[in-house]
């Protein structure tokens, strides 16, 4: 997200959600959450008020079309900015590495049915 | 090879147990994450086992079974960021299950992931030490430890650490912290790219670098997704905004667009349709889009894929609706005729595929009333529109129920024909709505008025007629003038053949005029007579000799008294506002209007603006303004008489209004008149009569919705811009200034901000139109919405090279384009190697 400031101020849903224009349906429930779960309606009810309303309008099928297939006038975006961003989300594990990093090699291994038809 | 035989030969060394480390590089790291997969330990909790084991998992009793599928839905909500959601799918969980182990950790994660690190600790420090959630707790908060980048021995005070993992920490480690993919994207993406120098000013993205990418994203997909989600969109991006045609061919083969376009067709439509040529190859995408791959994407909602079609088939109509012809100074004289088969189609189209689509319906609504208003129309061309508005405003009405005006249309159409039946609905949903629209809240007055008119059809219903229009009497709206119930009360006399009760009538109309000190203009007297006498059915045989002044009027229309004038249009304001225009407007309306408009042109006189006569002046300029007539299709013509009125909310009302009335491209110069958007919405709060106060503030709301649109849409139909070159062109602003004759010191150009223009508009009290004051920001805008292929979108300052020819076939191989002649690249390459 950008700028607190700016983003409270600003009128478009999206931006409001500190989302880019091509934010797909997921990506606008996802961040939606983020927001209610940062600002509860009992802790900041105007902020909360205003991130219901955005996403209640760009919830809007059409709006939410209108805005993927507005095309971006602006210039590309820089290497670096890309990079920049990326170095401040590290990446979440899957599942199922996330799970591997409980395996106890040395103990001893169950015979695996896997492993009898072996 | 030789040594390696001999090692085979000798006596083969002995198997040592890696030490873990981190992986230095992102291949590496990338085959590790590879191999690993949870593997069951002899004596692992069966509940455990089961959250990865489908085996395990299947032989459970279902009241575990069932708790272990709710530990994999949060494991894979809190990897999908959706975390709350994770810990509410766990709440079920009781203390005394074997699985509150897992709740615990997966708390803990999702205050981990969230860097609450200490908090994470917290939950965790609480899991017992045999269980695998608890390993795999130690391993992330391991992970954390900086001793890790510099020892691959584990630490021998930490007991809670051995060596599987030291290896798991590592692993987490080398992922989430050093992140060597990272590191060698950037390497990379600093590098300078190998172009030619004719190009590499207007290049965003060289076929090495793209392929580099391609690679690169293909390579690492599974250890940064993020990463690599993110470079791949940049790159079509970059693929998107440059002029070659086989880079862009490349990158959309090659990367998978957004969820709603995967295959890049929509986007490659909007591409090749910048090019100079490139419409068929454009059309083609899109149809391929429309039929194939967006009906067949469940990557996104049917509700989406519906609004989608709507909104590119209502492009297509407004496109097929004001055809242009190239974006030049020519472009809208040598425009092709409007197809208006192809618009109606493309309209019926978008509301099939999304009948909500409010805007598509209004603009259809709109696209056939400019037909049906347009005076100089034959009848039997006027026909087919006729047909056309019930079922368009019907549509409408089914698809977004909540809009007023076209159960207000229907109301008076089904009345009109007697339709009663399917009239009463929309009567009775306007009546319970609680709309502020004062329209809505005058429906009972204009069911009594239409029904008294109705019963005059017919004789035998004349003696009904009356308690009708007694009853409208009763609801007439206090916005609305009464003059004319007078003119109906007559009418319906004539009507029923009461000549002397008529000729009284009408006698007691001007003599009441005569006594509230508002002597009667001829010409209103008599319009409001024929009007009122059509809507009352009097036979056309005694309409004749009401017809005949105004008949005489319009043939020395040139010779009519300003103020006669403004009166008249003052009454077909009401008529527009209540919708009750009689048939015979359409023959001498427009006449009154061109005149109007024309003596509006010079100054006036102050007696013609005293402060009775500014109420009629000033509706008389917004039944005008409704009529189009202050506009040219691409830029307003306010009339110079509005400045000498020193009426800043008329003119800015008037501005707001024809903006709003006209197509959709020049809609969007809306956005350079904040300012008067603003004085007509404060004018709204403040305004005492209901139906300008209603009126005011739905204009600035409408207004402001469209100031906020992006003035052109899909960048795809930017090219059809038809104010592209007047505001980048100085012949244009020569012609302009041509048009705003510096001897007159009162007119402007309201978009103008010269001196002269700026010194007439703040004599007229009108704020300057609030517009980008960074030059070179607004010429890029302009320039945004040019064709690719124009200089002004390229990037430079220098004469860029023809664009690629868009091509498909046969395709472009890289080796060839790495290779081919002609190429100062390819020969330093070639050196290189």
């Amino acid at each position: 997200m950008s700028n607190e400031k700016e983003v409270a101020s600003s009128d478009d849903p999206l931006q409001v959600l500190g989302l880019p224009r091509n934010a797909t349906e997921q990506q606008v429930r996802q961040r939606y959450l983020e927001l209610v779960r940062e600002f509860p309606p009992e802790r900041d009810p105007v902020r909360f008020q205003q991130i219901y309303a955005a996403y209640k309008s760009i919830e809007d099928p059409l709006m939410l079309a209108n805005r993927l297939l507005i095309q971006d006038d602006d210039p590309p975006r820089n290497w670096d900015d890309i990079l920049n961003e990326q170095k401040a989300k590290p990446p979440r594990l899957s599942v199922e590495v996330l799970l591997s990093l409980g395996n106890q090699t040395s103990a001893k291994q169950p015979i695996t049915s896997e492993m009898s038809d072996e | 090879m030789a040594k390696n035989r001999k090692q085979k030969k000798g006596k083969p060394p002995k198997r040592r147990k890696p030490q873990p480390t981190l992986a230095q590089s992102p291949g590496r790291l990338q085959r590790r994450m590879s191999r690993v997969r949870p593997i069951a330990w002899l004596g692992e909790v069966e509940a455990d086992v089961a959250v990865f084991d489908d085996q395990v998992f299947a032989g459970l009793a279902p009241e575990l079974a069932s708790e272990v599928a709710l530990v994999r839905e949060a494991l894979q909500l809190v990897t999908d960021s959706f975390g709350s959601d994770a810990n509410k799918r766990l709440e079920s969980i009781s203390r005394r299950s074997p699985l509150s182990e897992w709740r615990l950790f997966v708390r803990g994660l999702v205050l981990w992931y969230d860097e609450g690190f200490d908090d994470a600790q917290e939950n965790w420090k609480r899991l017992d030490l045999q269980r695998r959630p608890s390993r795999i707790a130690r391993a992330l908060t391991a992970s954390k430890k900086t001793v890790l980048e510099q020892t691959d021995t584990p630490d021998a005070n930490d007991k809670l650490l051995d060596s599987d993992l030291l290896a798991a920490a590592n692993l987490v480690h080398s992922v989430r912290v050093a992140r060597p993919a990272i590191a060698e994207a950037a390497r990379e993406l600093n590098r300078r790219e190998r172009i030619p120098s004719e190009l590499a000013r207007i290049s965003l993205l060289g076929p090495e670098r793209l392929e580099w990418i391609i690679d690169f994203c293909a390579q690492y997909r599974q250890v940064e997704p993020q990463l690599v989600d993110a470079l791949k969109q940049a790159a079509l991006d970059r693929a998107m905004k440059q002029p070659f045609a086989d880079i862009n061919q490349i990158a959309t083969a090659k990367i998978s667009g957004p969820p709603h376009d995967p295959k890049n067709l929509l986007s490659q439509s909007i591409y090749y349709g910048k090019f100079e040529g490139g419409e068929i190859k454009a059309e083609s995408f899109l149809s391929q889009y429309l039929t194939k791959s967006l009906p067949n994407n469940e990557m996104i909602s049917p509700k989406l894929r519906s609004a989608i079609e709507s909104l590119l088939h209502l492009e297509d109509a407004r496109n097929e609706a004001r055809p242009s012809y190239g974006d030049t100074i020519f472009g809208r004289f040598l425009a092709p005729p409007v197809d208006e088969k192809a618009v109606i189609k493309s309209y019926k189209l978008a509301l099939e595929a999304y009948p909500a689509n409010a805007e598509a319906h209004r603009e259809y609504v709109d696209w056939i009333r400019e037909h049906l208003d347009d005076e100089r129309m034959r009848k039997s061309l006027r026909e087919p529109f006729e047909k056309l508005i019930q079922p368009a405003m019907k549509a409408w009405s089914d698809g977004v129920p909540d809009e007023i005006e076209p159960r207000l249309w229907l109301v008076d159409h089904y009345l009109e024909n007697e339709q009663l039946e399917e009239a009463k609905p929309h009567v009775q949903w306007l009546a319970g709505s609680r709309h502020s629209d004062p329209r809505v809240r005058a429906t009972p007055w204009k069911w009594e008025l239409l029904e008294a008119m109705r019963l005059c059809r017919r004789k035998t219903w004349l003696s009904h007629a009356q308690e009708k229009l007694d009853a409208a009497e009763q609801l007439w709206p206090t916005w609305l003038s009464r003059d004319w119930l007078a003119y109906l009360r007559a009418a319906l006399m004539l009507r029923q053949n009461k000549m002397q009760a008529y000729e009284a009538a009408r006698i007691d109309i001007r003599q009441q005029r005569l006594a509230s000190g508002r002597p009667i203009c001829e010409l209103t007297d008599a319009v409001m007579m024929l009007g009122a006498a059509q809507h009352m059915r009097v036979p056309a045989a005694e309409l004749k000799s009401l017809r005949e002044p105004i008949d005489a009027a319009v043939k020395s229309v040139a010779n009519l008294d300003f103020n006669h004038l403004v009166q008249v249009a003052s009454f077909f304001w009401d008529l527009y506002r209540t919708n009750m225009q009689y048939p015979a407007y359409r023959m001498h309306g427009g006449k009154f209007a061109t005149e109007l408009h024309r003596r509006l042109q010079s100054k006036l006189k102050p007696a013609d603006v005293t402060p009775e006569r500014r109420s009629n002046l000033r509706d008389a300029i917004y039944w005008l303004s409704q009529r189009r007539v202050f506009s040219d299709g691409y830029k307003l013509t306010l009339p110079r008489s509005l400045i000498s009125l020193d009426e800043p909310l008329l003119v800015a009302v008037t501005t707001v209004q024809c903006l709003l009335l006209s197509h959709r491209m020049m809609r969007g110069q809306l956005q350079n008149y904040n300012a008067q958007i603003s004085l007509v919405r404060e004018a709204g709060a403040k305004e005492t009569d209901p139906y300008y106060r209603y009126w005011y503030q739905s204009l600035a709301e409408r207004a402001s919705e469209e100031a906020a649109k992006n003035p052109f849409g899909m960048g795809r139909f930017g090219s059809i811009d038809p104010f592209g070159w007047s505001a980048s062109d100085d012949e244009d602003d020569e012609e302009e200034d041509d048009d705003w004759s510096d001897d007159d010191e009162d007119s402007f150009d309201p978009e103008c901000d010269c001196p002269s223009c700026t010194a007439a508009r703040e004599r007229a009290g009108i704020p300057l139109p609030s517009r980008s004051t960074n030059k070179d920001e607004s010429n890029r805008s302009f320039a945004a919405r040019r064709p690719m292929n124009d200089q002004m979108d390229l990037p430079l300052d220098l004469d860029p090279p023809k664009p690629s020819t868009p091509r498909i076939d046969p395709p472009i191989d890289p080796d060839f384009r790495r290779t081919r002649p002609k190429n100062p690249m390819d020969t330093k390459r070639k050196k290189g190697r």
